[in-house]
């Protein structure tokens, strides 16, 4: 097939007619840069001869043009198959139509597809779409690297061309067609993992599904046998508990139980009075046991009373004994002490008058002492009064002195005021010729030292002023006037003044002379404060004030004439003891006061034993003798009352009677029903609770056997069993079918398997020339290289040096060997006599020059046998390829 | 005296090998025999029309189900039915006789329960001595109690039971077995008896009446499908017993051994003509062994297929092996197609057993797929 002409127009870029120019035979190159719209061209030109004009799908959407989605797409076509001349224009989706010309024929629409399909060999595929070898040869932008899809009739095509090459028909071909039928089929119960689906997978869930429900129903069928068991076995239990005649004799025996505990309950009665009368006969049998124990016991008691009085007389003589010389031994005691407190007070008596006589030395040596304070402080006042004195005598003092010093600085602040305002005059006159100079009249020597005329003296004028020199004349001298000086000269007069009037005040010449009278004046100051302190350390400590403390001593020794005037004669004194001897005589006297004090009241054991126990045993003989009197008198009045012979005849009587109390209690212990009160209540408990239970019983009964009946009709209804035969229907019914998918499957599997081996030995049958077609143009690229071709004619590998598979190949040689097995398959498709054209998009982006040269050769000699077309945005790389310069022309 | 003697109808039975549709049909039958029955019943002045046990065919049907035989029966209300109970339906506590009890039975039916003995009609010419069964299996004879049953005197005693009068060769599990001469003994004008589908006469007093529709291919006697009809002149009169047909479908079982097409012919002539005017009553079960060539395999498909459109239903177990003719291989051409038809052939004849027919199941698909395709070799031929 040739193509000639190709023209779009309302097709994504191309909006207006746009033709693709200078197509031939041989190679065919369209160099243009990148979004020129070279894969619009091609995607153009295999929508017009792959999709159906009718197509609404995706592919055709996408020829739509951006700017117009309404638009209707437009392909026209002019090419050649051998010696047919065909014209071919495809309208895509807006007012679709199709024209074909082939030769002067016309096909439209639907007749036009049918012819293109027949001329092209093209495949209907599903959504208008097709496939063919043509697909395969014509390379879209991209599709380079990969390998061609050889499915359906492209692949059917090669294959028939290989046979035919091989000479002979290997049905290989129709073997794989039917293996892929085969294969289908086997889908359509299988997943690709081998995993049942479809009918075969909804048999296998089914045929589960049914084994559980079966299950599931069987289950409720043997819960309701064992409800219609467990109603049937209520109902029996219920027949028997409701059962009126074992209700009745239950009753009977009830009624009989509760008589014989009534007779029971009476003899228990019976017996409980005898043995209460028991009681009460022993009860009066003990009484007088009691009285004739009692009484024998008084008569006891009686004797032992009166051997305890006798008993207790006597001791009581020998406590009063031992009393009286205890007595005798204190009075002794007390004595001693009498005599040691005298002696006591003598000796106290002479360390007083000791004492008396110590304090009447101390009293003279303070009385000394205090003269001699009063003395001193008379001369410290003394003192204090003439430093006071001469210190009031002197004016200057600090106040007075800076007061002064302000007059004088304020003076000295005035007049150097003055001197801003004055004239200066400055004199360097020749030696002795000062004295020819006056100023108002007074020699300059007045006014400045002859040397400092001589050397530069100045006076400041700052009145007017007349300057004579002697032989010369006056020079007079006008300082210049105004307020300020004026105020200046009088502020320096009124300092003057009042330092004038101050130094008067203060009885002072001058300065100098006021600075030596407040130096007298500190001076005086010093005296008055040393005399001060002088009297102040003749105070006493509690005491600032030195009148006050001199009154105080005076005072003190009027005291101390006073007392020592009532001080005894030193004759008398002399005589006594010295005060220590004194203090040891008291100290003796003491020692033996408390000796017969303690001596004294030291415990008296035998006094207090000897005293307590004569008030014992007083107190004893005391209760004895009452104890003795109440016996006696008790015994005697019981006697009274019951002599004793009284008693023992009502000992006997009561003895008697408890006698024949307790046979009537033996008798009727005797008479007791052989029946245990105990045993007739649990038989009275037992057939109660049996009643109730039984009554109990019943109605829960009757509630079980109408919920179980309700239950079990509810089941009923269900039909379990009618359910489970038809659960177990089903479950057969789809275990055939799940045992016909499997043998369908096997059938299948074999069938396909045995396809496969026949299709591959047939298909490595034809391989062969596929891969001679191949070689010329491979080995021109790769010198002794072999390729391996899979059953769907994809390069499975390639071997140089090594075997090398195809997937592990660098881009670029996968790319130029993609490109090669087109060329190779369109050379063979050639060779048969079939229709082959190459498109190659972009392709052959991955090669190095050197290879690219190759590959020019190879297109260049593969060109002489069909028309290939190359677009390419590389028209510079492409340029050495010497082939027709494709243009584009828009209208 | 006459009635309809009938039994089996097991009601709500299910058919495992059946389809959907074939089940419906089937179950929706059993249910229409009854209609059929009582107007045979009509038609032949019978009063009553007793059914020896398995009314139902299961012990728990669902309530339509059990509801269904009982409304058929209440549409004839001038015949009286009498009913006991079968191994199927056996008369347990709250079974389903009780659920029926519970429903409420049409005054013309009774169901014999008790073992009471009943007049059979108003009239009170023949009573029922029923037989029924308690439970499923019973080791005793459900017909004992008949030979003390007491009826008025000069009544015609007829005896309704259900069990087997013959233990089939099972003598250890034996139940509801009934004395052979249980008529005689009991002084029974007729004993009615159920539980085999194929109508038997026992003695001319004793009659199994067999399943009114037929239910399976392998039953006894002519395999069901008739009711009886009972002449009593009299309490010691000879019974009366015709036969007849109430039953719609016909099950056939066959097998054929084919070698060509003259046997696939035959075969298909054979099951076609059981019953030429209505195929849709027939149920063939056919067992097929043989060996076709592939040709003829493909022709036994083709018969396959039409008389299973034919029939109600077609049940085929086996089919014929390859024949491997060489010249069967020409049909897969020359090609990688024949070398596969000639792998399969060869194992189909030579490869393990379990696994021929498998391969016999792919060659014939594989001839199959070569023929349907366009330009294949059939349509060259």
């Amino acid at each position: 097939m040739i193509l000639h002409g190709l023209e779009v127009a309302q097709l994504r870029k191309f909006i207006a007619p746009t033709r693709l120019c200078g197509l031939g035979p041989g190679l065919n190159v369209l160099a243009a840069r990148n979004e020129f719209g070279k894969s619009t061209l091609l995607a153009a030109l295999r929508a017009a001869f792959l999709l159906r004009y009718s197509s609404t799908s995706q592919p055709v959407r996408d020829l739509l043009p951006l700017s117009d989605r309404g638009a209707g797409p437009t392909v026209r076509v002019d090419f050649s198959i051998g010696d047919m001349s065909c014209q071919m224009e495809k309208r895509f989706l807006s007012r679709s139509s199709m024209t074909l010309q082939i030769g002067g024929e016309t096909f439209r629409n639907n007749d036009a597809e049918e012819q293109l399909q027949q001329i092209m060999g093209l495949e209907a595929q599903a959504r208008g779409e097709a496939k063919s070898i043509w697909s395969a040869l014509w390379v879209t932008q991209g599709d380079s690297l990969r390998q061609p899809d050889l499915s359906g009739r492209a692949g059917d095509r090669l294959t028939a061309c290989l046979e035919g090459e091989l000479g002979n028909i290997t049905g290989g071909a129709e073997a794989t067609r039917l293996l892929a039928t085969v294969r289908e089929e086997r889908a359509v119960l299988l997943d690709g993992r081998g995993h049942p689906r479809g009918r075969y997978k909804s048999a296998i869930a089914e045929e589960e599904a049914a084994i559980a429900e079966i299950a599931r129903l069987v289950e409720r069928r043997r819960v309701l046998e064992d409800d219609i068991e467990t109603l049937a076995e209520q109902r029996r239990l219920l027949h028997h508990a409701d059962d009126a005649t074992r209700h009745e004799q239950e009753m009977a025996d009830l009624a009989q139980a509760r008589h014989e505990r009534e007779r029971l309950h009476q003899h228990a009665g019976r017996l409980r009075a005898a043995q209460a009368e028991v009681r009460v006969a022993q009860g009066a049998l003990d009484l007088v046991k009691e009285d004739i124990t009692r009484r024998a016991t008084l008569e006891t008691r009686q004797q032992q009373l009166r051997a305890r009085a006798t008993e207790l007389r006597g001791a009581m003589e020998a406590a009063r004994q031992r009393l009286a010389r205890a007595e005798q031994a204190h009075a002794e005691r007390q004595h001693d002490l009498d005599r040691a407190m005298t002696q006591l007070r003598d000796a106290r008596e002479v360390h007083a008058r000791v004492r008396r006589r110590e304090q009447a030395g101390l009293w003279h040596r303070e009385r000394a002492d205090a003269i001699t304070l009063v003395t001193r402080l008379e001369d410290a006042a003394r003192d204090v009064a003439q430093a006071e004195v001469h210190l009031a005598t002197c004016r200057v003092d600090d106040a007075m002195i800076d007061r002064l010093r302000a007059a004088e600085r304020a003076a000295d602040r005035a007049t150097a005021q003055c001197r801003a305002y004055a004239t200066r005059l400055e004199f360097g006159l020749l030696p002795d010729m000062a004295r020819q100079v006056s100023i108002n009249g007074v020699p300059l020597n007045d006014v400045v030292q002859n040397d400092v005329v001589q050397s530069g003296a100045a006076v400041e004028i700052t009145t007017a002023t007349t300057l004579h020199i002697a032989g010369i004349g006056d020079i007079r001298i006008q300082p210049p006037g105004d307020s300020d000086r004026d105020r200046a000269l009088a502020a320096r007069t009124q300092a003057r003044e009042a330092l004038a009037q101050l130094l008067a005040r203060a009885g002072c010449d001058d300065m100098a002379q006021a600075l030596d009278a407040h130096a007298a004046w500190r001076q005086a100051e010093r005296a008055v404060s040393d005399a001060r302190k002088k009297q102040i350390h003749l105070l006493p400590a509690d005491m600032t004030d030195a009148a006050a403390a001199l009154a105080t001593a005076k005072a003190r020794i009027m005291d101390l004439d006073r007392q020592l005037a009532g001080v005894e004669d030193n004759d008398a004194a002399a005589t006594l003891p010295p005060l220590s001897d004194a203090q040891a005589a008291v100290s003796a006297a003491e020692a033996r006061v408390e000796a017969a004090r303690a001596a004294l009241l030291r415990p008296d054991g035998e006094n207090r034993q000897a005293r307590d126990m004569l008030t014992r045993h007083e107190t004893e003989l005391e209760q004895a003798t009452q104890q003795l009197e109440q016996v006696t008198r008790e015994l005697a009045a019981e006697r009274v009352s019951q002599p004793d012979e009284a008693l023992s005849a009502r000992r006997d009587a009561a003895q008697a009677a408890r006698d024949a109390a307790e046979r009537a209690v033996r008798a009727c212990e005797a008479d007791y029903p052989d029946v245990e009160e105990a045993m007739v209540d649990a038989k009275i408990s037992r057939l109660e609770r049996a009643l109730e239970d039984r009554r109990t019983r019943v109605g829960e009964l009757r509630q079980s056997i109408a919920a179980l009946s309700s239950r079990i009709e509810i089941a009923e209804g269900d039909g379990l069993d009618e359910r489970i035969a038809g659960q177990e229907r089903l479950r057969d019914g789809h275990a055939r079918e799940r045992a016909e998918c499997a043998r369908q499957v096997e059938i299948l599997t074999l069938l396909a398997d045995t396809l496969a081996t026949t299709a591959r030995e047939a298909t490595e049958q034809y391989l062969a020339p596929l891969t001679r077609a191949m070689e010329p143009a491979l080995r021109g690229l790769f010198p002794k290289a072999q390729v391996t071709l899979g059953q769907d004619f994809s390069i499975t590998a390639m071997t140089r040096n090594t075997h090398e598979q195809f997937g592990d190949l660098s881009d670029g040689t996968r790319e130029q060997i993609a490109v090669l097995a087109r060329l190779g398959m369109a050379d063979l498709l050639h060779t048969r006599g079939q229709h082959a054209m190459v498109i190659l998009d972009d392709a052959l982006t991955f090669s190095d020059s050197g290879r690219m040269e190759r590959m020019f050769d190879i297109l260049t000699e593969m060109s002489q046998r069909m028309q290939i077309i190359i677009l390419t945005c590389r028209a510079e790389q492409f340029a050495g390829l010497g082939a027709r310069r494709l243009s584009v022309v828009s209208e | 005296m006459r009635f309809v003697h009938t039994s089996d109808w097991q009601i709500g039975k299910v058919f495992r090998f059946a389809d959907d549709d074939t089940q419906s049909v089937l179950q929706d039958q059993r249910l229409e025999v009854i209609g059929r029955l009582g107007q045979l019943a009509r038609a032949q002045g019978a009063a009553a029309v007793v059914v020896a046990g398995d009314i139902y065919d299961h012990e728990i049907p669902v309530e339509r189900t059990l509801r269904q035989p009982i409304e058929r029966m209440r549409q004839f209300p001038d015949l009286c039915w009498h009913l006991i109970a079968g191994n199927h339906d056996p008369h347990v506590p709250g079974g389903i006789w009780d659920r029926l009890r519970a429903i409420g039975l049409p005054d013309n039916v009774t169901a014999h329960l008790d073992g009471q003995a009943t007049p059979m009609d108003p009239a009170g010419t023949a009573w029922v001595i029923p037989g029924g069964l308690k439970r499923r299996h019973v080791a005793t004879d459900p017909t004992a109690d008949m030979d003390t049953a007491q009826t008025p005197p000069g009544v015609i005693r007829v005896g309704l039971a259900h069990g087997s009068v013959r233990d089939f060769g099972d003598t250890a599990h034996n139940p509801n077995r009934i004395a052979i001469d249980r008529a005689r003994q009991a002084g029974l004008s007729y004993l009615a008896l159920g539980d085999w589908h194929g109508m038997q006469r026992i003695d001319e007093r004793t009659w199994y009446s067999g399943t009114p529709e037929i239910d399976g291919f392998d039953r006894g006697g002519d395999g069901g499908g008739n009711a009886l009809v009972v002449e009593l002149a009299g309490p010691n009169a000879r019974p009366e017993v015709t036969s007849h047909r109430v039953g719609r479908f016909v099950w056939h079982r066959d097998s054929a051994t084919l070698t060509g097409t003259q046997d696939i012919a035959a075969l298909e002539h054979r099951l076609r003509n059981i019953d030429p005017q209505e195929a849709g009553r027939v149920l063939v079960w056919l067992s097929v062994r043989g060996a076709l060539s592939l040709e003829d395999l493909q022709a036994y498909q083709n018969t396959l297929d039409a008389l299973s459109s034919a029939l109600r239903l077609l049940r085929v177990d086996g089919e014929p092996t390859l024949l491997p003719r060489a010249d069967d291989l020409d049909l897969f051409g020359t090609g990688a197609v024949r070398e596969a038809a000639r792998l399969l052939s060869e194992r189909a004849a030579t490869g393990p057993e379990e696994q021929r027919d498998i391969a016999v199941a792919a060659l014939r698909r594989l001839a199959l797929a070569v023929h349907a395709a366009p330009g294949g070799k059939g349509d060259a031929s």
